[in-house]
């Protein structure tokens, strides 16, 4: 788009003789404290150090099992109540973080990598490659996300890199979709066009002078993506296709708490809890990110 | 060739790829169903006897030539666990999801619509923020969740509805309920962002201008524009209700096609899993096959 936008016309008062300037004040528009921003940030770095130092956090091991404690109400001693081994949940909740936090984050890579490859190809090439190439993705998203990830899951081992492998790929159409938009606006810019007439190859093009072009975009699907990457990983850890190992699992916490619903409220509700506030707090970072990089969700 | 039958025949194509890219990335992944079925600790001899027996041991080319023959004649495989016919037994259970299916997604569209034009016409204030904030919240809890917290609070502490079980009324409430709201949750801030869009137009501003009165402007005009966007919407939501489902019944212990997968997965039955999937894949390109035709209908303009 060419729109050249008409500066209103502002007429410079001058100060009248006499009359003492007032002195320019550094920032003339007191900024407002972007909370949209601050507030989800934080929550992820809440997140982030959970994961990444979790004894800091936790009152108790993720291994402490004591044996007087089975099933106990929230209490002083176990704030959100105990398990029925007797494990402190709060502690299991923080430690718990690090897997949800390690499928969400890898399958986002993964699904980056191999969404990016694609979208790049195909919004360069155009043509055929890129018909074919977006056909590709519409058979690949014509079952259900959910769907797609469980038959995945179901016919391989349940470990942690094939939970983070198969929500990588059944995400990446969607980034394949965004790239191939991102660098279709932008293959025939002028500076693309020039560096072309140079004589620049096409991977000095698409890496050089592309790419960069594709990242606020990348950025704010990267942070919506952890979301739904991190409930998808939950749902399979839920139906029993998840990880197995002994690390503590926020899915699977959940899955075992929904057997003691009757007894054990506490159980099931806070690691819910907890996945919910984790998707609300990177969606709401992400959704901040994009008034601020999208140019298209500015007005709304 | 007419639009409808182009359409029907792009339809065809993608749900007959589906089916072909399944195939091939099902072979592709490492696991091997005889040794997941067999067990870790399995003979050599009885795994390769299973192999022969599923057809595991032939090559891709003429399995999958094998497996799209049995498709054209409505026949899906037998199931690895319990060798009945995994079409009969889909057949059986689609009702049950199909009941399910229905009621959720007029539960979302009620809710999602109402709540998402309350939430334009209130733009930014207090009704607005409350809204979105609920939504968004609803959006990002796993649904499976949130019917926990349904069956702990309407069930086990209210005691008014039961949790488990399908047949009567009563025990469609709480699933409906559960997968009602949380595609609402998506739904509803899509709609607002959509009439929104279309408040801003200027055409709105004329109607606004000669002096309609505000009801008028939204019912018959700013609506009609904002249908198309979202009945597009639709399609995308009914993927994620589909697939929702699946985990639902599970959780809400009803009969139906997500009980099938759940079973099948526990037995690692994959051509069961393939079949329910392939169902829930046709389901889901049919109603986007319909929205794609729905458009002319609604609006005329549309030159197809």
């Amino acid at each position: 788009m060419n729109v050249q936008v008409q500066r209103p016309f502002v007429p410079v008062v001058e100060a009248p003789e006499g009359v003492a300037r007032p002195r320019r004040l550094k920032r003339p528009v007191p900024r407002r404290i972007p909370f949209d921003v601050i507030l989800p940030s934080l929550m992820v770095a809440v997140l982030l150090l959970w994961a990444l130092v979790p004894s800091w956090f936790a009152p108790f091991a993720p291994t402490d099992m004591d044996q007087t404690a089975i099933l106990q109400a929230p209490s002083a001693r176990h704030l959100l109540g105990a398990d029925h081994l007797g494990r402190d949940v709060f502690s299991l909740i923080v430690y718990g973080a690090r897997q949800s936090l390690l499928v969400a984050a890898g399958a986002v890579v993964i699904s980056l990598l191999i969404g990016g490859i694609f979208g790049l190809i195909g919004g360069y090439a155009g043509g055929v490659v890129d018909l074919a190439l977006m056909r590709l993705i519409d058979i690949w998203m014509s079952v259900p996300n959910v769907l797609l990830v469980i038959i995945l899951a179901t016919a391989l081992r349940p470990n942690l890199h094939n939970v983070i492998l198969t929500i990588g790929l059944v995400l990446s159409p969607h980034f394949a979709r965004v790239l191939r938009a991102q660098v279709i606006a932008v293959r025939h810019r002028p500076f693309v066009e020039a560096s072309r007439s140079i004589g620049a190859s096409h991977l000095r093009l698409l890496f050089r002078h592309i790419l960069p072009h594709t990242l606020p975009q990348v950025l704010v699907m990267v942070t919506l993506y952890v979301g739904g990457a991190m409930l998808l990983g939950t749902l399979l850890s839920f139906i029993g296709l998840g990880v197995v190992n002994d690390r503590p699992d926020w899915g699977y916490l959940l899955s075992q708490g929904r057997s003691y619903l009757t007894v054990a409220w506490w159980f099931a509700t806070f690691p819910g809890l907890a996945i919910t506030l984790a998707v609300i707090s990177t969606n709401l970072l992400g959704e901040a990110l994009r008034r601020r990089l999208d140019p298209r969700a500015q007005l709304r | 060739m007419g639009y409808v039958s182009k359409r029907i025949a792009g339809a065809l194509f993608v749900v007959f790829g589906a089916v072909t890219l399944i195939f091939i990335v099902l072979y592709w992944l490492p696991g091997d169903p005889a040794q997941l079925i067999a067990g870790d600790d399995a003979s050599p001899a009885l795994v390769a006897r299973l192999r022969a027996q599923l057809g595991s041991d032939q090559p891709l080319w003429t399995q999958y030539i094998h497996y799209i023959q049995g498709l054209a004649t409505g026949d899906l495989g037998r199931s690895f666990a319990t060798g009945e016919s995994v079409f009969s037994r889909l057949a059986a259970q689609a009702p049950a999801t199909l009941e399910l299916a229905a009621f959720s997604l007029l539960v979302t569209v009620v809710l999602g619509v109402i709540l998402g034009m309350v939430s334009a016409v209130h733009r930014n204030d207090w009704i607005d923020t409350t809204i979105q904030s609920v939504m968004l919240a609803l959006a990002s809890m796993p649904s499976f969740w949130l019917g926990i917290l349904f069956i702990l609070i309407f069930s086990v502490w209210l005691r008014w509805l039961p949790a488990i079980g399908n047949g009567s009324v009563a025990q469609l409430m709480l699933p409906v309920a559960t997968m009602g709201l949380a595609s609402a949750g998506r739904l509803a801030p899509m709609v607002r962002n959509n009439l929104v869009e279309v408040l801003d137009e200027p055409f709105v501003a004329t109607l606004r201008a000669k002096g309609l009165l505000e009801r008028p402007v939204l019912y018959q005009h700013v609506l009609r524009s904002a249908l198309i966007p979202t009945v597009t919407l639709l399609g995308v939501i009914v993927g994620e209700l589909l697939g929702g489902l699946v985990v639902i019944e599970t959780l809400f212990a009803r009969q139906g096609l997500g009980r099938i997968i759940a079973e099948a997965i526990g037995n690692k039955d994959i051509p069961m899993v393939q079949g329910a999937v392939l169902f829930f894949a046709v389901v889901y390109v049919t109603i986007n096959l319909f929205v794609d035709l729905s458009y002319r209908w609604i609006d005329p303009r549309i030159a197809l």
